[in-house]
Formats: structure tokens, sequence, C-alpha cells
């Protein structure tokens, strides 16, 4: 999913010591064995409205959370990265790996009232896949049978999505596919209800209704918003009774209104987190929260002079990632790979491009560059460490003669014109892992049978015929070791061709107030909201700071 | 811009005849405290927005672009003023003096240009309305008005964000002209351009009142008399006597269009990147203002000081070319 909208030895020690004493604390907690307590309002703070919190639309790791509040699927991730049933009582998938059986829960609503179906399911699949929607989504689901069809306009329905009656959900893949269920546990594969969203069509989003713990009360876009309980919900997740979203203001800002109690959790700025970890009664506020993330800057290849294996090599050698990562923040990790480590993934003989000015200046002359030559950046505005590392990168590039003119768009404008066909010739973007498996990346950023006109993740447009068949050979396989084996050949591939500049593995500074439980990290969903719980008694009011 | 100041009539003269009555002016100037402390200001900043290249050149100030990994403390934190960097270094690690001293250069440049700009604009259409009246004056006197409705900052940034990169080809397309393509870049001349029309309308009313003032003084309607056309007159007699009122307003109208300069830097649509901008600065300290509020102060100080030295500029020659009429 797209990152959210904005060392030496000593700096290291720092960092370690920040993280032990934020997992210290959490530690402590857990061994403490309180009980979430019930009742509260969560008081939340985004500097930037989101697009959309449509699970069709919404695709970026400050929105998912949240959809997790008002949203809910057949699957879910346990506290790790193993599948458990959520809505759905119990599943199978057949021998031949095609076909996936699900049941659904009794007594499951929806936020107005009405039970859910295996009719929303298959609606809500569909959904995705149709082209007046257009979602960012599409290219997960279109393994399932009749799904092109369906995508290209030449069929009426999706003939691999079947309910046979209203609590049994069929999906019918065309080949088997491991990572299907990864993808049944994203926001796409969460259900809504047909009834309501053909009746409002495109203004769904100002009528979002779902089978999640909670749903929206009060939408004003660009000021705040307002969750309140689903009344209809059966589950034991949500201990909040309410959720008050604050939309404005920027990252210092929210610190202090968090030392004043008036936010729970917010992502630390920079400097708040270096603020927050010199002081010793602020320090167990902060929750390093790792991602599995890439920070990268891309080169579109039908946009000269990108189009230039060479010009593309020389970009990795005049870019600084250790300088880069940072500018960024010092808890990020540099990075000169395409999958984070953290996945867990590792792939040793990668091509490495160690910062070397010299040796970019010569791969530019030797590519007929001699001069130099201009182009633009682009980056999301409200994203200050994208911001940060673009000034840097273009402080680098200066000086083997690339003339950088940065451009800045805000978050909807830059997905619009990053992700459609010969409109940005270079930019700064993230991904992170939306489940724990390498084709995650590969396949969703750099397979070249994915290029979509718009829409289209792969913001490189790369293409490359060998690195597509090693991609699909190991998205169809099911066994482990090969699938490893066919990634690692294509990312060692990708690194030769360098579409990218790896930059960074983000590390996010959570901070949380004192009075809020139930923070621990989650490796694939990064926080649960659902799990977060207020302390209510008197003495965690008094906030140290 | 400042409203109309309210400048007591001049005394009708022909002709500005310069010779002999620069020596007690200049005297007068140099004598009010006001005049002084502005003027020595500017004057300071702008030798040093002059000499700011050669001085980066000759090491005696750090590169305004340079990122110094260096510069910044173990936690990737800015220095706070030191032994080294006078004034501090930015969250990229670039020296705060050296890129305050080069902001000088886009601020003034900017400032003045777009003043000139806004100041010719002005004093066209104020003396073509006060002099010809009638539906002229109504006309060039609505459009005014209309322009003074809409808010300076809104219009500005609308206009700046224009500023992509696109080309306007002002010939046809069968006609390769390409001398008359104009690019929409985003830098000093954009932004000049943008501020200078923005600011233009505040200085009508002034000039406009003057000139219908100047129009009816005994010698004016003389030199009508003898047969002086409408031309000879505006130049000759009515221009020559707005040149009092005309500096005073410019001067003071700087202090305004380095502002909105500075605003539209802060929103991130001015001078675009690396190039320092005193409003940009402070746009990048904002997030570490609790840890190094120099990156703000600095800049913050800057503006101030511009300001208020064209503020004085101009309140001291008001002083003095009011008083220097009256006599």
């Amino acid at each position: 999913m797209r990152i959210p909208k904005g060392l030496r030895p000593l700096r290291r020690i720092l960092v370690v010591l920040a993280v032990l004493a934020a997992y210290g604390v959490a530690g402590a907690e857990s061994t403490e064995s309180v009980k979430p307590q019930r009742g509260g309002t969560l008081q939340l703070g985004l500097p930037v409205d989101w697009r959309s919190l449509d699970p069709a639309v919404a695709f970026d790791a400050d929105s998912v959370p949240l959809q997790k509040l008002l949203f809910r699927g057949l699957i879910d991730f346990d506290d790790g990265i193993g599948l458990v049933p959520d809505q759905a009582s119990d599943w199978n998938i057949s021998p031949d790996g095609k076909v996936y059986t699900f049941h659904l829960r009794p007594g499951v609503r929806f936020s107005n009232g009405r039970e859910v179906e295996a009719e929303d399911y298959v609606f809500s699949f569909e959904r995705i896949l149709d082209p007046k929607v257009s979602s960012t989504g599409q290219t997960y689901f279109l393994g399932i049978l009749g799904a092109s069809e369906f995508n290209q306009g030449k069929a009426a329905h999706v003939s691999g999505l079947r309910a046979p009656d209203h609590r049994t959900f069929i999906i019918e893949l065309k080949e088997p596919q491991f990572t299907f269920r990864y993808v049944l546990a994203m926001n796409f594969a969460d259900v809504l209800p047909r009834d309501v969203v053909q009746q409002y069509g495109e203004n769904f989003q100002y009528h979002l209704t779902g089978s999640g713990p909670y749903r929206i009360k009060e939408w004003r876009r660009n000021i705040g918003y307002h969750f309140e309980r689903n009344p209809y919900y059966t589950g034991a997740d949500g201990y909040v009774d309410a959720v008050d979203i604050m939309i404005g203001g920027d990252r210092t800002l929210m610190g202090m209104m968090l030392q004043r109690g008036e936010l729970d959790w917010i992502t630390g700025g920079v400097a708040d987190y270096v603020r927050f970890s010199r002081d010793p009664k602020l320090r167990s506020w902060i929750e390093l929260v790792n991602t599995a993330n890439t920070d990268y800057f891309f080169m579109n290849t039908e946009i000269k002079p990108f189009d230039n294996v060479q010009v593309r090599r020389a970009m990795n050698y005049a870019i600084n990632s250790e300088r880069m990562a940072r500018l960024a923040g010092i808890y990020n990790l540099p990075s000169h790979e395409i999958l984070p480590p953290s996945m867990p993934w590792s792939n040793p003989g990668l091509p490495r491009y160690d910062y070397n000015p010299e040796k970019a200046r010569a791969l530019l002359r030797e590519a007929g560059y001699p001069n130099g030559f201009k182009t633009q950046l682009w980056y999301i505005l409200s994203r200050e460490d994208d911001a940060r590392m673009a000034q840097g990168i273009q402080q680098d590039l200066s000086e083997v003669g690339v003339q950088v003119e940065l451009k800045q768009a805000s978050y909807i404008a830059f997905q619009l014109k990053a992700e459609a066909r010969h409109q940005v010739p270079c930019g700064v973007w993230g991904w992170m892992e939306d489940y724990p498996d390498a084709s995650d990346f590969l396949d969703v950023l750099l397979n070249g049978e994915r290029i979509t006109d718009t829409d289209c993740n792969n913001s490189s447009f790369y293409n490359n015929p060998e690195v597509n068949r090693l991609i699909d050979q190991g998205n169809a396989s099911n066994e482990a070791g090969e699938r490893t084996r066919l990634y690692r050949e294509a990312e060692r591939l990708i690194m030769t061709d360098a579409p990218w500049v790896p930059i960074l593995h983000e590390r996010i500074p959570m901070l949380k107030s004192p009075r809020l439980h139930g923070t621990t990290p989650h490796p694939v969903w990064l926080w649960r909201y659902q799990y977060m719980w207020l302390d209510q008694s008197a003495n965690s009011r008094k906030a140290g700071g | 811009m400042p409203k109309p100041t309210g400048i007591s009539l001049p005394m009708a003269r022909k002709s500005v005849n310069c010779g002999c009555m620069l020596k007690p002016l200049f005297r007068a100037l140099f004598a009010n405290r006001l005049f002084l402390a502005g003027g020595g200001i500017v004057v300071l900043f702008a030798l040093l927005a002059l000499a700011a290249p050669a001085l980066s050149h000759a090491h005696i100030l750090r590169e305004p672009f340079k990122q110094d990994q260096k510069a910044l403390d173990t936690e990737g934190m800015p220095l706070g003023p030191e032994r080294g960097y006078w004034l501090g270094t930015d969250n990229l690690g670039r020296d705060v003096l050296a890129r305050v001293v080069h902001g000088a250069r886009v601020s003034l440049t900017v400032g003045t240009a777009a003043m000139v700009m806004a100041t010719v604009i002005g004093v066209a259409v104020g003396v073509l309305a006060g002099f010809y009246g009638g539906k002229l004056d109504l006309g060039l006197m609505r459009f005014t008005e209309m322009m003074m409705t809409i808010p300076p900052i809104l219009l500005a940034i609308a206009l700046a964000s224009l500023m992509d990169g696109k080309i306007i080809h002002l010939h046809p397309a069968s006609v390769h002209w390409h001398f008359l393509d104009v690019e929409l870049r985003r830098g000093m001349v954009s932004l000049f351009l943008v501020i200078g029309f923005v600011c233009w309308p505040g200085m009508v009313r002034v000039i406009r009142a003057q000139v219908l003032a100047l129009k009816e003084r005994e010698y004016v309607q003389a030199a009508r008399v003898l047969g002086a056309s409408n031309l000879r007159l505006i130049f000759r007699h009515i221009m020559p006597n707005l040149l009092p009122i005309v500096i005073v307003t410019a001067a003071m109208s700087t202090a305004n269009t380095i502002l909105l300069e500075a605003g539209l830097g802060y929103l991130g649509i001015g001078v675009p990147p690396p190039a320092p901008s005193w409003g940009a600065m402070i746009s990048d300290g904002q997030a570490y203002f609790t840890l190094s509020p120099h990156m703000v102060i600095v800049p913050g100080v800057a503006i101030c000081l511009t300001v208020l030295a064209f503020n004085l500029l101009g309140q001291g020659l008001q002083d003095v070319l009011d008083v220097q009429q009256k006599r």
C-alpha cells in the first residue's frame, strides 16, 4: 500500500534506546495483564484529508487502519502474519488451489441494520473490477475466473464469483495463486451493502456503510470526522465508544496538542521525535513502528532520458541513499534493494550502487549526456520527509550535471499524475507491504503486464518480459523455495535495469498519550485502532510534559 | 497598498527645475531621522544582496545551496548559532546566514521590480482617469475597484499556480514565430509580474486624486489656453508634480510587495527551490520550531527589518517632500 500522507554509532545507540524504551513500556503493559477498558473517545489527527475511505479507492497507510473501523471482510490477519476468519465462520481452498469457499457468520450486520449476504460479497468484488469504478485494486482481482472479461466490458458479471445461497460465497480463480488468500484480507475485499451502493452510486463515499465496529456520524471534508459505534456489530473488538479525527494542522501543532491531551495518537515529525526522545518524561510516549516499506526515487522508463539504462544506473550512483535516509529522519534505514528486509526477505548478490558521483558522470557521458540534462522531480507536498529527500536528491543530481526542477503536488494530484502514462519523468514515492510476500512489491509495482494507461501502480512503466515471466511463474507456484528463487532472480534483474533508486525503509515514530493502550504495532496493519483503548481512570490524565 | 496618505497639494510649479531644488532637498532628507534609519537599512541590505555571490565566491560567506551532512548534529537536527555557522544551519545542513543574505537578493529584486511595475501601471491608469475624466475615468476606476475587491493574496496564489511550465503560443499555429512563445515558469520574473499585477490598484486612487487637483491649477489652464496639447500637459506639467507622491507611495508599496513575495514563498509558490527565499525558509523551519527556532526567527527578522526600513524610508520621504513642497 502507499506510505502515509507526511549514523553514526551514537545516533544508532539513541535510536536503539528509544526503541527499547518504547518496547519496554509496551512489554510492561502486556505483563501487567491489564484488561482493556471500553469507553472514551479516541482523538486522532491527520495533516491532510484522505482521498476517500471507500474500500475501492483508499489505498494508503493512513486510510487503511481507519477503514478497518468501518469495513470488514471474510478474513483478517491475527496478531502476526497468519490468516484467521473474520466475518466468515470458516473457509477452505479446493485441492487444485482454484476454488475458495466461504461460509458467512450468521448475525453479521451492516451499520444500517441489514444482515450481510453472500450476494453483497459478489457485488463488492465485482465493483472492484468494474471499469466504471476504476479501482486501484483491480490488479489484485484479475486472477479471478471471468474477471478480465468483466473488466473489459465483455461480460455482465464475473463468472468466478458465485453465491449459491445467502450464506455461501465461492470464488474460482483462473489458475491457482498462492497470494490470493492475502488479497482477501486487504481493504478491497471488504463487503459493502449492494442496495446502498446502487442507491447512491458515485455519492456512496458520502454515505459509507460497512460491517465494521463503527460508522461515520459526522463527515466534514478537510475539517474533521466523527465515528460512533455501529450498534449492530457483534465482534469483541472496538473498545472506544467513538473516534474523533481532526484534519489539518502540521505535525508540530499536533505534537503540542498531544502534550495537552487533545490528541491521543499522532505521527511524530522528525523534530518532535528528537524532542521527545531527549526528554526522559516523554520518551515513553514514542512508539517506533517498523514498516515493511521502501521509499524510492522512480524513473519513468518511457520518458527520455530515463529510457536509457545507463542514465538510470548513473542516477543510482549519483544519489546518496545514506544521506537521504538521514534527511528523512534518523530512525529510517537506508535501502539498496527493492524489498524491505523486514518482510522478511533477503537477497544476497544484488547489484549494488554505492554513492559514487564520478562513476555517475562517467555513465552519463557514455550514455550521450556529457553535460547532464534537465528534468522534473515530482513529490507529495504534504509529506515533509519526501520534501527533504527531494531537495537532497536535487542537490546530489546537480553535482553530476542534472538540473532538477522540483514539482510539488497534493497527494491526490500526485497519485493521478504518477499513475498516468507519459506524465511524470521521475519522482519520490514509497510502497508499504499489503501482505508479507515478495509479489506484493514485484508484481504490483514492477510487472510490465500490469501496466495500464491510468491508475497504474507501476509508475516507472517498467516492462521487462524476462522479469514479467519470472514474477508470473513465482505467482503461480505454491512451493515456498521455488517462489523465493524466482523472486530473487526477478529482483536481481530489476536492480540491474535500475528503474528505481531505492532510498530508505521507513520507520514511523508514532507518539501516543499516556492514557492510550493497545498500541502494539502490527507487522502488516502497522497499528490497529480497533484494539486501542483508553485508560479513563483519574491518575492517567496527569499527562507528563 | 497603503491607503491614500492625504498628502497636501504641492504648491504649483510650472515644472521641476532640477538644478537649484535638489541641494536643499538632499540636506533636508539627510537631516530626517526616519529617512536615515530606513534608508540606511535598505542600502545595507541592498549592498549585501549585490555582494552576496562575490562574498560566497571569496569564501567569506558560505554557499547557500550546499547541503552539508556535517552541519547537522548527531540526531540529524540543525545546528544552532555557533562558531563557523554564525546563524546556525537549516534542516538540510545549509548555512542560514548565507541563505538569508542570498535571500535578500530574491526579496529585494522581486520587491523592487514588482513595485516599479505596479507604479508604472498605477500612474498610467491614474493619470488617464484623472486627466481625461468622463467615461474613461468611469471605466478605469470601476475596473480598478473591481481589482481591489479581489483579496490580493488569493489572486497572487491563483496567478502563481498558473506558472506550471506550460508554453503559451502567442502566434497562430501555422506561423512558427517561436520568439512569441511565452513559457509560464516559476521564477523571479513570473513572480514579480504576478505581484506587480496584484499591487497596482492601490496606487491609482492617490494618483488620480492628485491629477484631478493639478489639472485645475492656473498654470495648467494657462498652458492649455496657449495651445499645449494634452500629451504636453501630462508630461510637462502634471507628471513632474506627481513625482513626490509617486516616490513616497512607491517606497511604502515596496514594503507590501516584499511581504507578498515572502507570503508566496511561505506557501511554496514563490521562487522554486533550491533558491533561498525568506518566506520558504520560514516554512521549512516551522516543523523544527521547538528545537531550532533560529530557522524561523532569522528570516522572520530579516523580513521585519526590510519592511520596517521601507516604511521608515517612505515616511521620511513624505515628511521631507511634503515640507519642501509647502515652502
